[in-house]
């Protein structure tokens, strides 16, 4: 739930970036990082294991500033995608507000996407969170391995297996490159600043 | 709650948005801003590296950026001092790392905090700048006489500390998500080594 402060006037707004490991859901946060750098006082702040892979989770903050009356404070996160670390996943999904679901669009990655889903699915019930109450936006990523011969899945295929049900806004992007992953981030902000306001009033 | 009041709010939300994520750079201050304030803002980022994670890139960036002032403050006694005991205290830790003295991470704070409230603040006189650095040199000579005195074996890689220049509050919120976690792994641990216990047994 967001932190909201009435005397300050002050929204605290917690986005998780999910997926599969090796998704891009870090190789996100640092395109978005460079391309808001020089606005905002604080750093990216990640933490790795051997191999660069994350280990607990990438960490954002910055601030939006003010919207209508109240100052927006946004961080962003992400957690580990391997299997194994679920219980970090787990802990970092506390408190979300809004989710970013990275999918890889590679077909070998087919399963572990859905595995993902499904287990931030289960992982949001232990927080008593219905997927489908929560603002989510999906991102189908590395769009972009196509032009090198890769094969990937169709975005019919990405929407049936993971969006069928929620039918939320879907973005193609390539993180790497950067394409698209502007819009996904901006229209996971919005979704989940407009859900807080909802349930405010 | 109204339709329309709920459709402005969108509409200040995506502009605000597309400000805050476009391309351009933010618009500049019409503050007249000292020379020096870029370069002090590097060095200060640099500063912040350290405090979170002692590494030599950290450390080489931060020489550096002291290097990079040397010019521009040439003229400028005060800062020019300040700016040698960072480097001093630079040096010391890259030299010695982890047995660094825990008090020299906190001295560089303090001298790089004496040094930018010499840039930015107009209104303090020469005379109170001369003051500032004399007590930044007596406490720099205190902490050399305390190297000297103590032997070093003593782990200076602290805890992260909130940085000044990013949000207490949302610092606050990572450090609170890394004590849980230690303690999520802790109790993780704990419940493997029952089971390898366990299964020893069985």
């Amino acid at each position: 739930m967001a932190f909201i402060n009435t005397k300050t006037k002050e929204v605290q707004v917690k986005l998780v970036f999910v997926g599969p490991g090796r998704g891009g859901k870090t190789t996100n946060l640092e395109y978005i990082f460079k391309r808001i750098r020089h606005r905002i006082e604080s750093d990216m702040v990640s933490i790795k294991t051997q191999g660069d892979r994350t280990l607990f989770f990438d960490f954002l903050p910055f601030e939006l500033g003010a919207i209508k009356d109240y100052n927006v404070k946004t961080q962003l996160y992400t957690v580990p995608g391997q299997i194994k670390y679920n219980a970090t996943r787990k802990l970092v999904l506390k408190g979300v507000d809004g989710i970013v679901f990275v999918a890889d669009s590679l077909v070998d990655r087919r399963e572990s996407n859905i595995n993902s889903l499904n287990n931030l699915k289960d992982n949001l019930r232990f927080y008593d969170i219905d997927i489908a109450d929560i603002p989510i936006v999906f991102q189908y990523n590395k769009r972009d391995l196509a032009t090198e011969g890769m094969p990937i899945l169709d975005v019919e295929t990405l929407e049936k297996d993971l969006n069928a049900r929620l039918n939320a806004p879907s973005f193609t992007a390539s993180a790497l490159k950067g394409d698209n992953v502007i819009p996904t981030v901006k229209k996971a902000i919005s979704k989940t600043v407009v859900a807080i306001r909802k349930k405010l009033l | 709650m109204d339709k329309k009041s709920n459709d402005t709010f969108a509409f200040d939300l995506e502009n605000r948005l597309d400000d805050f994520f476009s391309d351009s750079l933010p618009p500049k201050d019409d503050s007249p801003a000292p020379k020096a304030d870029f370069p002090l803002k590097d060095l200060k980022s640099t500063i912040l590296a350290i405090d979170w994670e002692i590494t030599d890139d950290a450390l080489d960036d931060f020489l550096y950026r002291i290097d990079g002032l040397a010019e521009p403050f040439k003229d400028n006694k005060v800062n020019q001092t300040l700016l040698r005991i960072l480097k001093s205290l630079g040096k010391y830790i890259r030299t010695h790392k982890s047995k660094a003295h825990p008090e020299t991470i906190k001295r560089i704070m303090a001298v790089f905090a004496a040094l930018e409230e010499s840039v930015t603040n107009d209104e303090l006189s020469r005379s109170d700048k001369e003051k500032m650095l004399l007590e930044e040199v007596r406490q720099f000579k205190r902490l050399k006489e305390k190297i000297v005195e103590s032997p070093p074996p003593r782990p200076s890689v602290a805890s992260p500390k909130p940085r000044k220049a990013v949000d207490v509050s949302q610092i606050q919120a990572l450090f609170e998500a890394i004590d849980q976690l230690k303690s999520l792994m802790a109790s993780e641990l704990g419940a493997i080594r029952k089971e390898l216990r366990q299964l020893r047994k069985e």
